[in-house]
Order: C-alpha cells, then structure tokens, then sequence
C-alpha cells in the first residue's frame, strides 16, 4: 500500500509540477497494477490459508507458489503468544503465535483471527 | 544486585581477559591508529586513553556480572549500559559445558555455560577459576539430575537422600592427531580436486591462448595455494579437536577437545535429540567416520551444537560400538530403507539445466574466444556428471519409521545416516515448491528441540501423499509420547 501511494504520488508530482503527464500517467498506471497485483497475491494467500485443531494437534497449511502443511502435537506446545498490532486492534483481530521448544524451523503462527476466535483458542490451547 | 540473594562475580582475572579480548578482537584498528599517529594527538595520549576506557570498561563488566543458584533456578546478570538478566530452572537444564577458550586458558580460566532447549536461553557465566568453573558445573549437574528425580517421584522417600555415588565413567573413544590428519586430508580431498581441477583449468586456458609464459607462474601460484589451504585446515582440525575424548557415566555423555581451546561438554544421553554418522567419499575409503550428537540447546548451536562435533572411528563396527555405548541405540546401518520418488532424478535434472544455463553457457561463451576447443569441455563434462548426481542422489536418499524412530539417508558425495527418536519430534511439517507440485513431490521436515541444523532432518521428493500420510503418522506417533521437558 505505502509503496503503490508513493509511486502515485511522486506520478502526480511528476505530472503536475514537471508538466510530464505521460511519465505521470505511465506511473500512477505502474502503481494500480502494483495495487492489483498486490491484491491478488493477497487474496490468493488468504484462499490457501486453513488452519485446525483437534484432539492431538495444531496444523496449518499455506502458500501460493511453495504449499507448506505444518503439524505441532498439543504435547509439545510450549508457550502461547498473542499479537495484536494497531491495523488488527483496529479491525478486532489478533494473532497466536504457537512456541515449540526451541525448533530449527518458525514457530506456528496463526494471524489475524477475530478476537474471540483467538481467545477461545487461547483457552483451549492453555487448558 | 541489591536484592536478597547471595550473588557471585566472576574471577577477578576476568578483566585481563576482557582487555586482552579486545585488544585481540581490534588489533587492526590499534595497530592503524598506532602508526598513524591518531590525528595529530600523539601515541602517548591515545594509548593511556584507549587503554584507561579499555581497563575500565573490562572492570566495571566484571563488576556488573554475577551469577546465583536458587532452589530453582541458576540465575545471570550482566551488561554495563544493556543490563541482562537470564535464568534457567533447574529441570530444563538440558547441557552443562566448559570451555577454555585460548586467552582466558593462559590465565587459568574457563567459561561455564547452561543450556536449556529455547532458541536464546543459554547462561554463560564468564570468567570462573578451572576448579570454581569444574565445581560449579558439578553442582549444577547434580542439582538438575535431583530435581528431575524428585519431580518424577514425587511422595518417594528415595527421592529426598542424595544420589548415590557415581561410578568411574568409561572411556569410549579418542582421537589421536594422527588420525585426525588423516581425516581432515581425506575429507578436504574432494574440495581440494575441484580446486585443482580449476587450477589445471586455467593453466590449460593460458596455456592456449597467452603462452607457457603466462601458464607457469599461474600453475606456481595455484599450488601454493593448495598446500597453504591444506596446511592451515588441518592446522585448525588438530588444534579444535585435538585430544578428543569421549566418555560415558551412568548419567551422561562426556565430550572434551581442544589443544588451545579447551571444551568439555556434558549431556545426559536422553537429552540428546538426533544422532547422525557422516562420511565423505576419500575418508569412506579409509574406513573412518564422523559421528554427531546433537543436543536440544539454544544459542549454544553456534558453537557446540553438535556434542561431538568429530569423533573419527576406525570402522563400521567401532562407530556401532561408540554409538551403543553413548546412547544405547545402534547405528541404522542395516535398516531397511524406503526410496523416494524416482521423479527426484527429473526434478534433479532440471535444476542442472538451470545451472547450465546460467552458469556453465556463458562460461563457454567466454571460453569460445579463448580457443573454440575449450569452449566445449565444460559441456562435455558437466551433463555425465549431473546425470550421475541425479541418479546417485536418488540411489541415496531414503527413510524408515518405525516404533522408535525416524532414520533418515541422505547425501551424494558426503554420506549422512540420520535417527530421530519419535518421542522427540517437536513438530512435523511439508513442503512443496511450484515444480515439486507438477511432480507431485513433496518435502518432509522433522523439527526436534533446538536450533541447530543437526536438530532438522528433511526428506525432499516423496510422493505427494505418501508424504502427508508420513506426516500425520509421525505427528500422531510424537503426539502418543510425552515429552520429558513438559513437566
């Protein structure tokens, strides 16, 4: 977003001030498709997104170009954390971070779920 | 440290270390401000400022450093302007080393280091005294083994009387320097041929087009710089792992190495999360392996993740008996191991062509104006050569689950065999790149505690959906066993 703004902005400048409109346009065009693309990877993402839980474990399954499954047994589930930044407190989501110990591949996190979708997960998790 | 609890400092000889650790860490730095004078100030001063900041700031470190045991915790303080406070309860001690790196050594001194199985949990406590660093490390060794005992009997009589005495531990392997040489030639052979194979490369390049002229002081050079290569890797092997000695007690794993450096690790074998018996192509041929322990530390992985970092044994039966007697399990040499997809081979053969094509092509472009019979030898030599790899690879790769544990093959030139146990898996994941998926591949990955690279296993190239059932059935199995740190 900040980036497509600012490829705007420097095309309106650029337009304006210079009395280039043809760069200009040719930019604030590049920053749409920026947008457009954006989206798409975004949205693309979020369709691949899921997430479960049962009995024994965590898994979560992502990725668009690289599809990655991932499964952490209850058992070995060492800390919760909960993020919540100023966009999702806007939004009233938050994001669980699950810590295994110490593990050579990320922590599994699961973000911007609703609010109490997060803490009953939280609950659930830490009970 | 003004709250109750009795906290330690470290040697006082600490700030000797702490000065002659940074004049060595800075040598570069002071030698330039020594010869150029520093501006116009005068040697004189810069010295007795430089030095003054150096000693007070190596004094006011070890002042502001202190450790402490609890009933629960060993617990550390440091830092001068960043205050770090760290402490590690006693059941999640996972390994307590001691090292003696080269400076603090000439001063009779050692670094006491805790690790627990988080990704930045380690305590060093640096600098005690040898017989302080060796009494601390043995009271926090016992201190972690009774809280262990008494939390898993709990309500036991037993459990409250001291342990009982240990027997001598027994000695399983060590390394004499002259197989270490032995080991570091063989196994830097094959990088040492590609190296000269370049040389030869190039010689043969100037040879053909400036002349002999231009050849022979190239080839002169080359070769100092193989010997010199050579000399100065095995020089390092010698001095790290020289006076190699591994040892097992009744409760734990002994390591110590290091002729300048000393270190002496010790982890209890349960501890240890996976165990894995390498071996390159010329040092196979000498009968030796390399066999690694990796433990669950944290930020200890930089520099002691895996227990042993190089344990040569003269044969396949020694690395059988050295590994039984470490962690009561064999080897895997004789399991019987499932292949991955014999598509690995295409997938292997596409990523050739992509280094071909960036790589090896516009090499015999260049080479083309050289001499046009050049141009054609990288060509000639690299598909037989990436065929072979693929089929190789594919030869090699393999896995076995059982009850127990996951055993992993892996590796073309280097040979590694890699076991897991089941009841210390962390987490299992999959993974499939863009051309996996077209393939129908996929990747297994197998996270045990810690953060080393020892402590991750991968299969790459399995079947999509033998994959993901590998996967569950690993995640159900970890998942049916406890694991001892969640206590």
């Amino acid at each position: 977003m900040i980036q497509a703004a600012v490829l705007a902005i420097v095309g309106l400048t650029v337009g304006i001030a210079a009395d280039l409109w043809v760069l200009g346009a040719v930019l604030i065009g590049l920053a749409l498709l920026f947008l457009m693309l954006r989206w798409w990877v975004i949205d693309l993402g979020y369709r691949r997104w899921r997430w479960g839980l049962d009995h024994r474990w965590i898994e979560r399954r992502s990725g668009v170009l690289v599809r990655k499954t991932q499964i952490v047994p209850r058992s070995r589930v060492q800390t919760l954390t909960t993020k919540t930044g100023p966009i999702d407190r806007w939004l009233g989501l938050s994001s669980i971070v699950i810590h295994t110990a110490g593990t050579h591949t990320p922590n599994l996190t699961i973000p911007h779920l609703e609010r109490a979708s997060a803490d009953r997960l939280r609950e659930e998790l830490g009970g | 440290m003004s709250d109750h609890l009795e906290w330690q400092r470290p040697h006082p000889l600490t700030v000797v270390v702490l000065v002659a650790t940074f004049i060595s860490g800075n040598a570069f730095p002071l030698i330039a401000v020594v010869a150029f004078g520093g501006g116009g100030l005068g040697f004189d001063t810069i010295a007795v400022v430089a030095g003054g900041a150096t000693v007070g700031f190596g004094a006011l470190g070890w002042f502001m450093t202190g450790y402490v045991i609890t009933d629960e915790a060993v617990q550390y303080r440091s830092g001068i302007l960043n205050r770090e406070a760290k402490a590690i309860p006693l059941n999640r001690i996972q390994q307590v080393s001691v090292a003696e790196p080269v400076i603090a050594r000439a001063v009779g001194l050692a670094v006491v280091q805790v690790s627990e199985a988080s990704a930045d949990g380690d305590i060093e406590v640096r600098y005690l005294g040898k017989s302080d660093a060796t009494a601390l490390t043995q009271r926090l060794r016992a201190l972690a083994q009774q809280r262990e005992a008494s939390a898993a009997a709990v309500g036991d009589v037993a459990s409250s009387l001291a342990p009982p005495p240990e027997p001598p531990a027994v000695l399983l392997h060590t390394t004499s320097a002259r197989t270490l040489i032995r080991y570091n030639l063989a196994s830097t052979a094959p990088g040492l041929a590609a190296v000269a194979l370049v040389v030869v490369a190039v010689v043969f390049v100037l040879a053909l087009g400036p002349g002999l002229a231009a050849a022979v002081p190239a080839l002169a050079v080359g070769v100092g710089v193989l010997v010199l290569a050579s000399t100065l890797s095995t020089a390092g092997v010698v001095l790290t792992n020289g006076g190699f000695r591994l040892e097992r007690s009744t409760r734990s794993l002994r390591v110590e190495a290091g002729l300048l450096s000393r270190r002496q690790v010790e982890v209890r074998p349960e501890r240890i999360q996976t165990l894995t018996v390498s071996s390159g192509p010329v040092v196979r041929r000498l009968n030796l392996h390399q066999i690694a322990f990796s433990a669950a530390t944290g930020k200890a992985s930089k520099q002691n993740n895996q227990l042993v970092h190089l344990s040569p044994a003269a044969s396949t039966d020694e690395v059988a008996r050295i590994v039984q007697g470490s962690v009561d399990v064999d080897p895997a040499f004789g399991v019987d191991l499932e292949p991955v997809s014999a598509l690995t081979v295409r997938r292997q053969l596409v990523r050739s062509a992509i280094a071909f094509v960036f790589v090896i092509a516009p090499g015999s472009v260049a080479l083309w104006f050289v001499h046009p019979i050049a141009a054609f030898v990288p060509t000639l030599m690299w598909w037989p050569a990436a065929v072979w790899y693929a089929w190789e690879r594919h030869r090699r790769l393999g896995l076995s689950i059982d009850d127990r544990r996951v055993v992993v093959r892996r590796g073309v030139l280097n040979h590694h065999l890699t076991q897991v146990p089941l009841s210390h898996v962390q987490s299992v994941s999959t993974s499939a790149s863009f051309f996996q998926r077209r393939l129908g591949l996929s990747t297994l990955n197998v996270s045990t505690a810690g953060i080393g690279p020892g402590n991750h296993v991968a299969i790459p190239d399995l079947p999509a959906a033998r994959c993901r059932g590998l996967e569950v059935e690993l995640a159900a199995a970890a998942a049916a066993r406890p694991w001892e740190l969640r206590n």
